[in-house]
């Protein structure tokens, strides 16, 4: 059967596809269109998708990785109104149009970059931001102060982080308002009442979270980079993100990217600080330890140390205060088991005369045993420790030079009397003096 | 409260100073054992400051009188 319409012409979709791609990418080669983003994802590939639409009107854009890594702009949020450079296309797959941007930028951008730029070189002609002004922050702070709005997201930042970090750190905020109309007057306000008598601060953090430039507007004005370059306490700027850059980050003494960065350079982890105290502990008792070996290992110190050279005679008067106590407990325990014995004999007496006496007596005598009993659990306690210190008497008594010598060791000491104990400290032709167990003797170095 | 944080930060040095004299095994012992004591009693200090720390969040607000007066602070969950 013949075709009903001959002369028409019949597309496979991907030929009309690819004509409209054709057709479009030639005709709207180089577009810009102004609209407001929204729905914008960027995928792992690292291409930007999104829309830009505005009241009447959407259209998608894509941003490949490589124009966006080249853009003005690249950094986008829903609902920034931007300026989108590009090609209107076609995706065949799909049959939909989209623009693919090879350029964007904020809308208005320009002027208030160059108003910026123009603030930055007048403060820096001035020397507001020059190196040797910034001021050093305090190891550990003991309060810090805040100035920043109370609802938004960056107090609640701040606060969190501090809390995780040092738990407990005393923390003052400076309620403000961080935008529009007289928000650079309520920060300065702020950073100047920290600088007042009574606020005793260490540090001020002086920021806010994200926002169209405008809304970071606030911390350009001249209040709050006059107010940031008076302060006598080191401040801190922590406004908007990574990419946000403001006049008051310049002369912050410290700029943090995020307010979540500020609360993490402001103070230490507090189980750094006292992991830092313990490793320094450590170092003391090892120190101390290694130095002690070394003086117990020379014999001469050992003896010359006053407080071990003491130590036989506090032994004896240890023993002798055991011996005066030992006296002392049996004369008590003496005088306790005679009243004993004499209640328990008043109590027979009294007794006998009820014809018990029998009965009594035999009570009495088994005080008595229990007596002799104790008696004698206490004199074995004693000599045990007379025995222990006797054998700590026998130990000291090995390290005295004199038993040493008497195995067959010799000591050998200099003109200046003093130990000899490395051959490198004496000399061919040096006089030394040789100590025996027995006697002594001169000598004379031969060879080195 | 000032003057705790500078003195902490006075006393880490100090400690340090310690350490590295101790290090030393030049040192006689009877000044390394007084090295030795003033060094664990200042960390132990140290330690027991550190730990003792323990003081709030606080906001300033506007009294009746317009004075600023320090109340605490709890941040809301939500924007």
């Amino acid at each position: 059967m013949d075709s009903s319409f001959p002369e028409e012409k019949i597309y496979k979709v991907s030929e009309l596809t690819q004509l409209l791609k054709l057709t479009l990418e030639t005709q709207f080669a180089s577009i810009a269109v102004l609209g407001e983003a929204s729905g914008v994802v960027l995928a792992s590939s690292g291409h930007l998708y999104f829309t830009l639409k505005d009241a009447a009107g959407a259209m998608k854009v894509v941003m490949f990785r490589g124009s966006l890594q080249r853009s003005t702009l690249k950094q986008l949020e829903n609902g920034q109104q931007i300026v989108v450079r590009g090609t209107l296309s076609v995706y065949p797959l799909r049959g939909e149009m989209q623009i693919i941007a090879s350029d964007m930028r904020l809308q208005g951008i320009g002027d208030i970059y160059a108003a910026l730029e123009k603030l930055k070189k007048a403060y820096q002609e001035k020397g507001y931001f020059d190196p040797q002004r910034k001021k050093a922050l305090p190891l550990l702070p003991g309060r810090i102060g805040v100035v920043t709005s109370p609802t938004g997201a960056a107090v609640r930042d701040i606060v969190r982080i501090l809390r995780r970090r040092f738990p407990g750190i005393a923390v003052i905020i400076y309620p403000a308002k961080v935008q529009g109309e007289g928000a650079a007057l309520e920060i300065a306000a702020g950073i100047e009442y920290f600088n007042g008598a009574g606020a005793a601060v260490d540090v001020l953090i002086v920021g806010r979270g994200g926002g169209s430039y405008e809304d970071l507007w606030a911390f350009n004005e001249a209040p709050v980079i006059e107010a940031i370059y008076r302060s006598r306490i080191p401040v801190i700027s922590a406004v908007g993100h990574e990419t946000d850059f403001t006049i008051a980050d310049f002369v912050a003494d410290l700029r943090a990217a995020t307010p979540s960065a500020a609360a993490e350079l402001v103070v230490g982890k507090k189980d750094d600080f006292l992991g830092r105290i313990d490793f320094l502990r450590h170092a003391l008792m090892r120190h101390m330890e290694a130095a002690w070996h070394l003086k117990k290992s020379s014999l001469a110190q050992l003896r010359s140390d006053s407080a071990l050279a003491d130590f036989p005679g506090r032994l004896q008067e240890l023993a002798q205060r055991l011996d005066g106590g030992e006296f002392a407990l049996a004369r008590l325990f003496q005088q306790s088991l005679n009243r004993k014995l004499g209640g328990w004999n008043r109590a027979a007496q009294r007794f006998a005369a009820f014809d018990m006496g029998g009965m009594v007596a035999n009570r009495g005598l088994r005080v008595e045993n229990l007596g002799m009993q104790v008696a004698s659990r206490f004199g074995e306690r004693l000599k045990l420790s007379r025995e222990r210190i006797r054998g700590l008497d026998g130990k000291l008594a090995g390290m005295d030079p004199e038993h040493i010598l008497a195995k067959g060791y010799s000591i050998t000491t200099d003109r200046e009397q003093r130990v000899v104990r490395d051959a490198a400290a004496l000399a061919a032709g040096d006089d030394i003096r040789i100590r025996f167990a027995r006697g002594t003797a001169a000598a004379r170095v031969v060879k080195e | 409260m000032k003057k705790e944080t500078l003195d902490f930060e006075a006393a880490l040095k100090k400690l340090e100073t310690i350490v590295q004299k101790l290090e030393d095994p030049e040192v006689p012992l009877q000044e390394g054992f007084a090295l030795y004591e003033e060094g664990m009693k200042l960390s132990a200090q140290m330690k027991k400051e550190l730990n003792d720390i323990e003081k709030k969040v606080k906001i300033l607000q506007k009294d009746a009188k317009g004075d600023l007066q320090e109340s605490d602070f709890e941040p809301s969950e939500n924007e």
